[in-house]
């Protein structure tokens, strides 16, 4: 009943009549389209699978069904039966498509799902256990439903995921190659190369799927490298992703959990929900604990465009001043990342700068390397990911939420990223990337930081004034400094310039700053000015995107005396906000609202609940009902 | 004339009118309203449901005192309307979370066109220039046609009054805008949840504000366009027919949906008299017409009649003359022979 794909693939173009029966078949092969992504809602399920591949001979006379998958498992594994019930089994792999089988046309296709489905649910029926729906029930299964109602989550792999997957692979098979392989167009086979892992993605992108008749060749063990026949993989797309996905996740699952010993196995899902439901931490571990993968990558980087994108200085001189390399901490990163593929998208694990040039290419997909690492829309840059990260960690958010999206850094921050003290490219095109790394890794250690001042030369003890005047002639004093002025002299020159730290600054600010400028209906707020600076101190204090770009210990005032130069004494709220509405400024808030936004706003984006924005008289004495005082 | 053709006639009279003049209607394609004429922009990602505006409502408009107070906050947890003792309601949804809770004030939205004004008959509603659509009860026939044309539910009546009852509806504080102050609601608002300015500038900073934060707003300004353009705009981060807006009622203006056949009547009025004299004319023209066609025909059919008998007379004569003299001639042909055959006689 398989059809080859390569067989439909070749005449691709010439023979278009041909194609289309052939992604029928494999749709139909494929047996379910999974519906719509979303996160977990109550009365939705993610093991909900919209049987709806008819669709491929027309309109559909009847709502697709709703096939409850989960339920299905779990009342054939009470009875004792496996996936066999319904899939096919290729070599001792299941086959994770309705049957495997697919069908020429409309009727035959209709008859395969209700002789299937019906069979099964008479016999439960006739033993009398509770079964799905019989014959003459059709909209039992065919229901119209309004909304869609399976949501799932995407089940990627990430690395404290994999760290699990690691811990419990490398005693029974030793090797990266249990999963990563790679096809070696030479011996026309999957082969591992230890060091060149890449994600799956990599390869299996592509959304269809394909026929899978002759995909097991020889049946093993585990599901990999020398299974798969050379002759299919000639010429062959790689699979797609939640085909491969499915086939080799699942398929591993099931043996693991009749080998491994102690009840080990029974922890590998092999339900819908248990891969698919969306939760904060798939793999209930924290990044942290997860130790860092070894796959040869440096520990810094520089990023600064290739030698071989045209438009460097090498190339094109017209091109000499660029911003300057930055120096990339991977190591760092690595560790705040769920996956490789949070920034190496499509797990292809190469440098940025290979694809993404100065100037959109189609290699890079016409985005050019600025827009690679500044696009605040992507969550792959640097900006958007620094963006979403401040947006979504409730101690930050209080104060970014104020950020405009357009350039959510302050200009000024350029210097941050974009090291002044990184050579010029035509110096670092003719470094290696070890030798790019060892600076960039000394870049980082001094970045925002003063330059480390000379050795002061020995002062002499004794010396002479010359003076040369035309009316007093040729004068010289001798002068001799005592030792105590010698000491005053070298502990001056060599006193490191003050560094005010956050801590001292809140020592130093008002502990409460009373509001009354508009009191009336409501009386003034003691606002407790340094306890909420000394609260926010302590939320970012760990934080180590705050530690690299809150240069200095006043951008902590910033995130309420916003819009001014960091300072000791930075403006006061009413310096800028005043009447509301005015015709110069009709966009800015007027002094009441700004009060409240500022405390609301970041009280709601900080998760801080108490008091109610509501709640007037938490902050506020209450003194009389209001009439209301005409500000215009 | 046969009364299928008077009525097609009527009929080809009104269409007429409608589709060559349709400048008549007091429409445009885009009607801008007054240059500069203000209104409220409400952005309900700012909005914390306090009802300080309902308050405020109150307090300026002198309306009636509500049965729980302003700052009891379970009122909101069930859905109101603006009604005969307030202007303005703020409404709670839930679109999204269940602890994430949208607020939305509903009042007038005092339309471009306003639907209420073009459905009174006696001119109780007015757009001013400065964008309120205000009402005069003092002409108020209390048909309440306004409270039906309203798409938004808007117009409300104090059916409790026995005898001044009246249409109680948002004025934009347009008393109070003429004194240069903000609506009551606005001024009251602690968040500028609610912005006051001309209508234009409004547009421009809600734009604005989607623009620079396009993760907070859906790309939609309420009012903009819904039913022709509202003076009372809004902004919102969940779409708005999830907020208990109306989303479908198009941005064609209700005058406008009927202006089109309501022009036409005053037209057909207007035309009435010389459209029944043109078919009396033109009956009575006709029927003379055709008398005199009948007399001409009878005239002709006289005149030809008697020519036909004259030309058979005078047949008659020449043949009867021609007779008569064959006759004479035959009579002397005879005497001749007569008188031929006696001179014969005689001579022999």
């Amino acid at each position: 009943m398989f059809r080859n794909w390569r067989a439909g693939k070749k005449s691709r173009g010439r023979k278009a009549g041909i194609m289309y029966p052939a992604i029928i078949l494999v749709l139909l092969a494929a047996g379910f389209v999974w519906a719509n992504k979303g996160s977990t809602q109550p009365g939705k399920s993610p093991d909900l699978i919209s049987i709806n591949s008819m669709q491929a001979f027309g309109p559909l006379e009847l709502p697709p069904v709703d096939f409850a998958h989960d339920l299905h498992t779990q009342v054939l594994a009470g009875r004792g039966e496996g996936c066999a019930s319904c899939h096919p089994q290729v070599k001792d792999n299941f086959v994770f498509t309705f049957s495997g089988l697919s069908a020429e046309g409309k009727e035959e296709a209709k008859t395969m799902y209700h002789a299937q489905c019906v069979s099964c649910h008479r016999t439960e029926n006739s033993q009398g256990r509770s079964s799905g729906p019989l014959e003459g029930e059709c909209r039992s299964c065919h229901q119209k439903t309004s909304v869609d109602k399976s949501v799932y989550a995407g089940a990627g792999m990430d690395l404290a995921l994999h760290a699990k997957h690691v811990k419990y692979t490398e005693d029974k098979y030793g090797t990266c190659g249990t999963c990563h392989h790679v096809f070696d167009p030479k011996g026309q086979e999957l082969i591992h190369i230890q060091g060149q892992e890449l994600g799956c993605r990599a390869c299996h992108q592509k959304e269809e799927r394909i026929a899978l008749s002759s995909l097991f060749q020889s049946p093993d063990e585990s599901l990999f490298t020398p299974r798969i026949s050379a002759e299919y993989l000639a010429g062959m797309e790689p699979a797609s992703w939640s085909q491969v996905a499915h086939l080799a996740c699942v398929n591993c699952h099931l043996r693991f959990r009749e080998t491994a010993p102690n009840g080990q196995g029974q922890k590998a899902p092999v339900s819908c929900r248990s891969c698919h439901e969306r939760s904060e931490d798939p793999a209930g571990s924290s990044q942290a604990t997860v130790p860092r993968l070894k796959r040869g990558q440096p520990d810094a980087a520089l990023i600064s465009p290739g030698p071989d994108d045209p438009q460097t200085v090498l190339q094109d001189p017209e091109h000499a001043s660029l911003m300057q390399a930055v120096p990339f901490d991977h190591k760092l990163h690595e560790q705040s990342v769920d996956a490789c593929r949070s920034c190496h998208h499509q797990s292809r694990l190469e440098s940025c700068t290979t694809c993404h040039k100065l100037l959109a290419s189609e290699k890079g997909g016409m985005i050019s390397l600025d827009q690679a690492m500044h696009t605040v829309d992507s969550e792959k840059s640097c900006l958007g990911c620094h963006r979403e990260k401040t947006l979504n960690r409730p101690e930050c958010a209080g104060c970014h939420v104020f950020g405009n999206k357009e350039w959510p850094q302050d200009t000024d921050n350029c210097r941050i990223c974009h090291d002044p003290k990184s050579p010029h490219h035509k110096e670092l095109a003719s470094l290696s990337s070890k030798e790019q790394s060892a600076l960039a890794k000394d870049l980082l250690l001094t970045r925002g930081k003063e330059p480390t001042r000379p050795e002061l030369m020995p002062l002499p003890q004794e010396f002479t004034i010359q003076l040369d005047s035309e009316v007093l002639g040729s004068l010289s004093f001798p002068v001799r400094l005592s030792s105590q002025d010698m000491a005053e002299l070298r502990k001056r020159l060599t006193k490191e310039p003050e560094q005010t730290r956050p801590q001292d600054l809140i020592q130093e600010m008002p502990r409460t700053v009373t509001i009354e400028r508009l009191a009336d209906q409501y009386g003034a707020v003691d606002f407790p000015h340094a306890q909420i600076a000394d609260s926010l101190q302590k939320g970012m204090a760990e934080d180590t995107l705050a530690q690299a770009f809150h240069q200095s210990p006043f951008t902590l005032c910033q995130g309420c005396h916003h819009q001014s130069p960091p300072s000791a004494n930075p403006p006061a709220c009413a310096s800028c906000h005043g009447k509301p509405f005015t015709e110069q400024n009709p966009g800015r808030l007027g002094l009441k609202a700004a009060y409240h936004t500022m405390c609301m706003d970041c009280h709601d984006q900080m998760k801080i609940t108490e008091p109610a924005n509501t709640d007037c008289s938490a902050c506020h004495e209450q003194k009389k009902s209001r009439i209301i005082s005409d500000t215009k | 004339m046969h009364r299928r053709k008077f009525l097609g006639l009527l009929g080809a009279a009104g269409a007429g009118t409608v589709a060559h003049n349709p400048a008549v209607a007091g429409t445009h394609a885009v009607f801008p309203g007054p240059a500069r004429q203000k209104g409220v922009l409400f952005d309900a990602t700012r909005c914390i449901g306090c009802r300080q505006c309902e308050q405020g409502c109150f307090e300026v408009n002198g309306l009636p005192q509500p049965e729980r107070p302003f700052d009891d906050l379970s009122v909101l947890d069930s859905k109101r309307r603006p009604d005969a003792q307030a202007y303005t309601v703020v409404n709670k949804y839930f679109p999204g979370k269940k602890d994430q809770p949208v607020y939305i004030k509903t009042q007038c939205n005092h339309c471009l066109e306003p639907a209420c004004a073009s459905s009174c008959f006696v001119a109780a509603y007015t757009k001013t220039r400065q964008g309120a659509v205000v009402y005069d009860p003092s002409v108020c026939v209390g048909c309440r046609y306004c409270m039906i044309a309203c798409p938004f539910e808007i117009p409300a009546y104090t059916y409790e009054q026995a005898v001044t009852p009246r249409i109680m509806k948002c004025t934009m504080c347009a008393p109070r805008i003429a004194e240069g102050k903000l609506p009551g609601c606005v001024q009251a608002c602690p968040k500028e949840a609610l912005t006051f300015g001309p209508r234009d500038e409004l547009l421009h900073m809600a734009r604005e504000r989607i623009r620079q934060s396009p993760d907070r707003y859906i790309d939609h300004i309420y009012g903009e366009h819904e039913m022709g353009g509202t003076s009372w705009l809004y902004l919102s981060g969940v779409p708005f027919q999830k907020l208990g807006l109306r989303t479908d009622l198009g941005t064609t203006s209700a005058p406008k949906l009927t202006s089109g056949a309501l022009a036409a009547v005053p037209m057909v009025t207007a035309l009435w008299p010389i459209l029944l004299g043109g078919v009396y004319f033109i009956t009575k023209r006709k029927d003379l017409l055709a008398s005199r066609a009948k007399k001409e025909a009878v005239a002709s059919a006289l005149e030809k009649a008697q020519e036909e008998h004259r030309a058979e007379l005078k047949k008659v004569r020449e043949k009867a003359e021609k007779e008569k003299q064959a006759a004479i001639d035959k009579e002397i042909q005879k005497a001749r022979e007569q008188a031929a055959s006696e001179q014969n006689k005689e001579d022999s």
